[in-house]
């Protein structure tokens, strides 16, 4: 299906610019914070959009 | 039989959407799925996100999929109408083909922490399933249909998944 070039061009410098993410992005104090079990076992995505699940 | 499209999962990801910029360029791309209740960490659909949609969607080449819906819980959650209410919502700004969302349950909101798991194939079971399906159609106003991708552990499982 053809999409518009003006689309085409505002997901790609949405892309570039990095305005979208893959997964909520651990907060700049997280490894300030002692271990949790939780976190012990990974750094685990919060509320990915992609994951396989989809 | 129906014609298959190539279609591709297209979401609010920077991974997914450098992949299919690409197929998007060579008209490659013949339908899209989108998980809606992905959305929860943003604060609002992109208007160029909105305009991919709705050009899909236009030519009845949207589908729309849920993942934190959890059909076969016992227990009817808040979580689940406000799932419906935001269904409903993005059903009159889009039009979907139809809706699908997963065969199981699964109520913790991070699946990472948590696998989604198969369901007991018993008369209860199917009473909420069907329940839930009726509940989904209520709420978008189109054909639904389920996915049972993380739900299955052999090929008998999905067999039996059918004929339940």
């Amino acid at each position: 299906m053809k999409i518009s070039k003006t689309l085409l061009q505002a997901m790609m410098v949405a892309v570039t610019a990095g305005i979208i993410s893959s997964c909520e992005k651990p907060s700049a104090d997280a490894g300030k914070k002692p271990a949790t079990e939780k976190s012990k076992a990974g750094n685990v995505p919060e509320g990915c959009p992609a994951c396989g699940m989809g | 039989m129906a014609k298959i499209l190539s279609s591709i999962s297209c979401n609010l990801d920077e991974n997914i959407l450098s992949a299919a910029i690409p197929l998007f360029e060579a008209e490659k791309v013949t339908a899209i799925e989108w998980s809606f209740d992905t959305l929860y960490k943003f604060g609002a659909i992109p208007e160029w996100f909105n305009e991919l949609l709705t050009t899909f969607g236009s030519e009845n080449r949207l589908v729309g999929h849920g993942v934190y819906f959890s059909l076969f819980s016992g227990k009817w959650s808040k979580e689940q109408q406000d799932w419906l209410i935001h269904l409903e919502k993005v059903s009159t700004s889009f039009h979907f083909d139809h809706i699908s969302e997963h065969f199981g349950f699964m109520t913790g909101q991070n699946f990472h922490h948590g696998a989604p798991l198969p369901i007991p194939f018993t008369p209860v079971t199917l009473a909420i399933g069907q329940d839930r399906l009726k509940r989904i159609y209520q709420a978008c106003k189109c054909p639904v249909g389920l996915e049972n991708l993380a739900f299955s552990y052999s090929l008998d499982e999905v067999k039996s998944m059918e004929r339940f």
